[in-house]
């Protein structure tokens, strides 16, 4: 991605096309501060938006050619399926989420459909309005009593989206089934929203929270519930929520396990030295913590049906952890760059 | 007591003869007393003799020809090794004991250190870069390369090391004695003794340039693994061995604890249940932390003791115990990592030295401990005891009647053996000699804490246990030693041997 173009390199092709083929931007795009662009799995697709700017530009990458469709409100954020035939912008500044298929709504907008979505907000003089579905219909801006989402996290089937904001205090999300077009929200969580992840199950999501560090809350239980760090297993299905403060350590990354039963949150606190993985039984909401030695890069799954995750760490020889969530055994090797160096 | 082989008097009336060589007056060059094939052995660097002492005394004192211009000394199963000679002609003198038999093996180089496998059956050979090269060898010399010498066949394979290091500064054997662990001050090499082309490098230089810097080596007990302790690092880095009839491979992982900082000490326990861990102690700001680390990187495997004192210091006690204990402070502690247990108490004062243990036992001497309005020197003796409950340290304070100077403990029976400095008057000791005072060695039993020894007519410098015997070195350049027997420790079943040392000197004559 350039400021002004998009270059499109084809990996198995180098030798027959050793250059990039340039793909000129439209002008609502070329502000880098207010772009984002999102990439189909396979590679076939990506999106382009602008938080100044009604139209998604979707850029086939095969033909190199730029399409642009026009929606009712800025995207805040997108998605793409990870079948790249689904997206889904999120038009935080009228209160909508946008989905449509593609390539077929770039021909046909009145494929894009819209969905009202608001979030119960923190600090409402007055409730929220009644719901329909725990959607608001209409496409006016929120009351003053509730959020609109500004971001989307799909699943990893693509089945749903989860719908959230971390512009305003907001201690719930919403859920929209892609296929149906069902809504359902979330607010039994007890501390706002950062970020999300919906597990593979299609019924487990894991809440990152913010501390509200400036809570003047009168019980001081509910005051360092506020001022902590944490997170949420929820199980939407039996509509449940286990929160697990981490005090001072800050909530990372998560990662669902290929099992499709559990979760691994990463934590990481430079200034205390303090690094774990927590392993999350997406069953029992049951968490528990499994100190790693230095500070944590990235994790990720592995295919098939293991707990078994990757969590790579600070070392200057390099360091990355095996976690079996389910059992949790954590083998660490340390020292792999130094191993290319042995010799006979 | 008996005396024995008193050669000082004829030396003495020789000595003043006519004109004398110049030997007569120069400080002699002496290494050891090296205990090898039960005898103890000193090499008398300045004219080229090693003399072999029996502690039964049922002979004499022997002397042995070795090697020229000798530097280094080391037992094996069946005697000793010399090294050294010219530059030009470098040699290592196999001698058995007693017999005195010497073959004498052409090697790269006038090593100045030689390790010995625990089987015997392989010695490695390297340089110190601090000592200056062999007189008619080149100025310079690459002190990156050992020799391996097989002691059965009488082979030496000089191997070339080429690392980025400057020297070797030790070597670890694994207990079958089939791999040796060189360790340079940034690298480790790991060779197969019986095929030395096989071996492997093992750089400890971190990305961006940082050597590790190891400070210990320790083999698990199977030889799968070597762990090191190196500075610049808190984790204990864990060696993988790969030996095959074809190869020798290695990978290295480093094993931490997380938030433990201050690497001081390493310990490989023995035992059912301790395969594949190593023991990590840290001395951290908050406290020491001692960890049981899984060799393998499994850090669910781990085991934990978090104490509120500093600690720098863990010695195995068998049994699956462990103990703590530090050189700056009182404290003590007791763990058995496997069942999670432990118990801690405090010294009745700090201790002068690292512990002397054995058999399940730990000594640690005090020198000045509050006895009523005074102070004196004291033991401690400490044990860990399983009370069916829990895990209890027992502490056993045992006052001392001089100033400790030197002590051992037989491996066999656990006993400890120490040297005591007491006044002459009123001892058994024969007087008047040239200092008011002389040597007492006490045993302590570790399991009664029965107590007995024996005054010695000099003061004690050493003590060590050869063949079945206690002995003491006293001050001397001639050398002067007495033995006892370590089951009947008495004045009367000791005997001395002084002046052996100096029987080199009856052939040197007058100068022309």
């Amino acid at each position: 991605m350039g400021e002004d173009t998009v270059s499109l390199i084809d990996l198995a092709n180098l030798a027959q096309q050793p250059l990039p083929q340039s793909v000129a931007l439209p002008e609502a795009l070329r502000t880098i501060a207010t772009r984002s662009a999102v990439g189909s799995a396979d590679g076939a697709w990506v999106l382009l938006s602008s938080l100044s700017s009604n139209d998604i530009a979707a850029l086939d990458t095969a033909t190199g050619t730029l399409a642009s469709l026009a929606l009712p409100g800025k995207p805040s954020d997108i998605a793409l399926s990870p079948d790249g035939r689904t997206a889904v912008a999120v038009l935080r500044d009228i209160g909508q989420v946008a989905r449509f298929p593609l390539p077929d709504a770039l021909a046909d907008p009145g494929q894009v459909e819209l969905t009202s979505v608001a979030l119960t907000a923190e600090g409402c003089a007055a409730p929220p309005p009644e719901t329909d579905g725990g959607g608001v219909d209409g496409g006016a801006t929120p009351p003053a009593c509730v959020a609109a989402p500004g971001q989307v996290v799909l699943s990893p089937d693509g089945k749903l989206a989860a719908l959230f904001t971390n512009s305003q205090p907001s201690k719930s999300f919403a859920v929209l089934d892609l296929q149906s077009g069902a809504l359902s929200s979330f607010d039994g969580l007890e501390k706002w929203v950062d970020t999300l992840g919906i597990g593979p199950n299609d019924h487990s999501v894991v809440v990152l929270h913010r501390p509200n560090s400036g809570s003047n809350a009168a019980d001081p239980y509910q005051k360092m519930v506020d001022q902590s760090q944490g997170y949420s297993v929820v199980d939407l299905a039996a509509g449940a929520a286990q929160l697990e403060l981490t005090m001072a350590v800050p909530p990372q990354q998560i990662v669902f396990a290929g099992d499709g039963a559990h979760a691994g949150v990463t934590l990481s606190d430079p200034a205390h030295a303090k690094y774990q993985v927590d392993a999350v039984d997406l069953q029992t909401l049951i968490t528990s913590s499994l100190a790693l030695a230095s500070a944590l890069q990235f994790a990720g799954p592995f295919a098939g049906g293991t707990a078994l995750i990757w969590v790579t760490q600070d070392h200057p020889a390099g360091r990355i952890s095996f976690v079996d969530l389910a059992t949790h055994q954590v083998r660490t090797a340390t020292g792999y760059a130094l191993n290319a160096e042995i010799q006979p | 007591m008996k005396r024995g082989h008193l050669l000082v008097a004829p030396l003495a009336i020789l000595a003043a003869c006519g004109t004398r060589n110049p030997s007569w007056d120069a400080q002699l060059d002496v290494v050891g007393p090296t205990v090898a094939a039960g005898e103890l052995v000193w090499v008398n660097r300045t004219e080229a003799v090693a003399e072999a002492l029996d502690p039964s005394g049922l002979t004499g004192p022997v002397g042995f020809d070795v090697v020229s211009l000798p530097r280094a000394v080391a037992a094996t199963p069946g005697g000793f090794l010399v090294s050294g000679g010219r530059g030009d002609d470098p040699q290592l003198d196999v001698v058995s004991l007693p017999a005195g038999t010497r073959q004498t093996l052409h090697v790269a180089g006038a090593y100045d250190h030689i390790d010995v496998a625990p089987d015997g059956l392989h010695a490695v050979l390297y340089f110190d870069p601090a000592a200056p090269p062999a007189p008619g060898a080149p100025a310079a010399r690459n002190n990156n390369e050992v020799t391996v010498v097989d002691l059965g066949a009488l082979t030496a394979q000089r191997l070339a090391l080429g690392t980025e290091s400057l020297a070797p500064e030790s070597t670890a054997f694994s207990s079958q004695g089939d791999v040796a662990a060189v360790i340079l001050d940034g690298t480790v090499v790991l060779i197969d003794l019986e095929q030395p082309e096989h071996r492997v490098q093992v750089p400890l230089k971190l990305p961006g340039g940082v050597a590790l810097h190891p400070e210990e080596a320790l083999f698990a007990p199977d030889g799968r693994y070597l762990y090191v302790r190196a500075s610049g690092s808190d984790d204990v880095l864990a060696l993988e061995v790969n030996r095959t009839d074809d190869e020798l491979g290695s990978a290295v992982n480093f094993l931490f604890s997380p938030g433990a900082s201050g690497l001081a000490d390493i310990a490989v326990p023995q035992g059912p249940g301790f395969e594949r861990y190593v023991a990590a102690l840290y001395d951290g700001p908050g406290g020491a932390t001692a960890v049981l680390l899984d060799a393998t990187g499994d850090s669910s495997r781990n085991h934990t003791l978090q104490l509120a004192t500093a600690a720098d210091r863990l010695d195995d006690l068998g049994g699956g115990m462990l103990l703590i204990s530090s050189a700056s402070s009182t404290a003590v502690s007791g763990w058995e990592p496997l069942l999670d247990r432990a118990d801690t108490d405090a010294l009745p004062a700090q201790p002068v030295a690292a512990p002397r243990v054995a058999a399940g036992h730990a000594f640690f001497i005090h020198p000045a401990v509050s006895i009523g309005a005074g102070t004196s020197a004291a033991l401690t003796s400490v044990a860990l005891v399983d009370d069916g409950a829990r895990l209890r340290l027992r502490q056993n304070p045992l006052v001392l009647g001089g100033a400790p100077s030197a002590s051992v403990v037989d491996p066999a029976t656990g006993t400890l053996l120490l040297g005591i400095e007491v006044p002459r008057e009123g001892s058994a000791a024969p007087g008047p000699d040239d200092s008011e005072q002389t040597g007492s060695v006490v045993t302590v039993d570790p399991n009664t804490l029965a107590i007995g020894g024996l005054v010695l007519d000099a003061r004690v410098t050493g003590m060590g246990v050869v063949g079945g015997f206690g002995f003491a070195t006293h001050p001397g350049e001639l050398g002067d030693v007495s033995f006892f027997p370590l089951d009947d420790p008495t004045r009367a079943t000791a005997h001395r041997v002084y002046g052996f040392l100096a029987g080199h000197l009856a052939d040197l004559g007058e100068a022309p």
